[in-house]
């Protein structure tokens, strides 16, 4: 039945169709609302496994231990929790443990602005934590989107056998649109869990989950490994190639409004559907997939375009990669501190298209007190 | 080329948290969504629960809308003046007291008192404006559903008073009315000691079940 709901509950919606039997958490806005759901599920639905989490280390690492159990398990929190998880989002890279964490992310760094849209975690993402992985990431504009891009997230977990982050932002969280959850549900194709849960492995399994590089086969499977670089590239490249095959599968993008138009956008999230009022003077790239790099379909479709402009609520952390990809200038029109309105918008694309600088005109200071609430932070 | 009827009508309710923005746009949205409609509800707020800026925006259609941001609206609802500075309204629909020129001026709050037992009625009194002002026709059951549980007769109620409000029955009451700010405003920003036994606890409509998502 069609319905009204909220970006972050067709997040756990997905989830559930994906196979999902299992959410740790800690609540954080502005991704509260999945922890919510969740609870309310497990209530309601005992073979379902709920965990409020002391933080969001342990609430990561219960995740971790779920899915090592045999559960397809997911995590959901913003930018600082997540900071919070990146040992263990690296762990579960190493260990190769599928699972989905679930960033809805606000304006940072630290606590920053609560309650406000950002998009500043896109680097995070793909270096947060230690060492070199191939993570995979996903971001939805729409709370039908959020629904089936979760079930994606599951698949990919379960076929490179890694944590994909599915990432969101506060409007794409916090937006109600009109949803038929069966039919999204019905629509859903789910990858199976494979793997066999840790300790019933037949004898010589190559799954090791201490963390440290350990050999997988042959005569000295199960010993250590942590001098031999042999092994490292072994392991490593494996890795590396397993998650890009399968990132192939889900090269998600949108190319659309005026494609004839003499200027290409970059946009994604909420940003994207803001945006939209530019639809008969712009060209739209809209990458779904954000890690790896959708690279040879950015480098097809740029190459027809005399400006690329990468609008985006941080500081040009996806003009970045999109420069790197393409060896060419990237204009950026930066949204920050949660404005991410047409109007911001319309006036970055004005300054950067007339060779203005990327940043905006600073306000002044104000002269007056601004009246707050006495109850300050909520 | 689109018809008059299927142009979407923008909607953004500006206020501060504890009046019932969130109540206002979720029912709405709720309404709008059972009758078939595509519908956008985002809610955009600061971090204090009570007191700081709380706004929504409601954006219905008969197909599928992309931005769900308003930043220049049909109807803007103002409860309070902390809300965005962004956001403009071709019709705009203030509590008595706020400074806003070219307003349609009505106390919500010192009318859901007065014919309802309570301040906080006055946010259904406002749905029930928003209502008639974009056109939407509804019936008890439709309403019904879209409400939460609690207070559902005295919520339809004064979103019917609302409704059937006619602009002279406006001037009047604004002219009648003491020129002050919905209670709310307040009491929502009162410390805690002081605003319990003024609309604490029971005295909510639905500022408290008022979640859509």
């Amino acid at each position: 039945m069609r319905r009204l709901m909220q970006g972050n509950e067709a997040v756990f919606r997905g989830a559930l169709a994906a196979g999902a039997s299992y959410y740790a958490g800690y609540p954080i806005s502005p991704s509260t609302e999945i922890l919510n759901v969740a609870s309310g599920w497990a209530a309601e639905h005992p073979e379902f496994g709920f965990l409020q989490a002391e933080d969001e280390i342990a609430s990561a690492n219960a995740v971790i231990g779920a899915s090592l159990a045999g559960a397809k398990a997911f995590t959901a929190t913003s930018g600082p929790g997540f900071s919070l998880m990146q040992e263990a989002v690296g762990y579960a890279q190493k260990v190769g443990v599928p699972s989905v964490f679930v960033n809805v992310q606000r304006v940072g760094p630290a606590t920053g602005m609560p309650t406000m849209p950002g998009q500043g975690d896109i680097m995070q993402v793909r270096y947060g934590s230690t060492g070199d992985y191939t993570p995979l990431a996903f971001y939805p504009n729409s709370v039908a989107e959020a629904f089936s891009t979760t079930v994606l997230a599951f698949n990919a977990a379960e076929e490179s056998r890694s944590p994909v982050v599915l990432l969101s932002d506060t409007f794409v969280g916090h937006l109600n649109e009109v949803v038929d959850p069966e039919e999204l549900a019905a629509a859903a194709t789910v990858a199976p869990r494979e793997l066999a849960p840790l300790g019933r492995h037949e004898f010589g399994s190559p799954r090791f989950f201490a963390g440290v590089l350990m050999y997988e086969h042959g005569p000295n499977a199960g010993e250590p490994a942590t001098a031999d670089a042999d092994e490292y590239l072994r392991q490593y490249y494996a890795a590396k190639h397993r998650h890009l095959e399968v990132a192939n599968r889900y090269a998600l993008y949108q190319h659309g409004w005026n494609v004839d138009a003499q200027t290409l956008v970059i946009c994604y999230g909420i940003v994207s559907r803001v945006a939209a009022p530019l639809a008969p003077d712009y060209a739209l790239f809209r990458p779904i997939r954000i890690h790896p790099m959708l690279g040879d379909e950015l480098r097809a479709i740029a190459e027809r375009y005399e400006h690329i402009v990468a609008i985006e609520a941080n500081d040009g952390q996806y003009a970045d990669m999109a420069e790197l990809t393409l060896r060419r200038e990237v204009k950026r029109v930066p949204l920050l501190g949660g404005r991410i309105s047409m109007e911001a918008l319309r006036a970055g694309l004005d300054r950067v298209l007339g060779g203005g600088p990327a940043e905006p005109p600073i306000p002044l200071a104000p002269t007056e007190a601004v009246e707050r609430s006495p109850l300050g932070i909520g | 080329m689109r018809s008059s009827s299927d142009v979407a009508t923008r909607i953004a309710l500006d206020g501060v948290g504890g009046q019932g923005v969130r109540v206002i746009a979720g029912v709405l949205g709720n309404l709008l969504a059972r009758m078939g409609k595509y519908v956008t509800v985002l809610f955009d707020y600061d971090s204090s629960v009570r007191g700081s800026m709380s706004d929504a925006f409601v954006i219905f259609d008969d197909q599928p809308i992309d931005n769900p941001v308003v930043e220049e609206a049909d109807i803007l609802l103002k409860l309070a003046d902390k809300g965005s500075l962004h956001i403009t309204g071709r019709k705009v629909v203030t509590d008595l007291g706020l400074h806003e020129p070219g307003a349609e001026q009505i106390p919500f709050a010192s009318l859901g008192s007065e014919h309802f037992g309570k301040e906080l009625f006055g946010n259904m009194i406002a749905l029930g404006r928003l209502l008639r002002l974009a056109e939407i026709d509804f019936d008890d059951d439709s309403i019904r559903s879209a409400l939460p549980r609690r207070y559902q007769d005295e919520n339809v109620a004064a979103i019917l008073f609302g409704y059937e409000l006619t602009p002279e029955r406006i001037a009047e009451l604004a002219a009648a009315a003491p020129p002050s700010r919905f209670e709310m405003n307040d009491a929502a920003t009162a410390p805690l000691h002081r605003r319990t036994g003024i609309n604490s606890g029971e005295s909510g409509i639905a500022a408290s079940t008022a979640e859509t998502g």
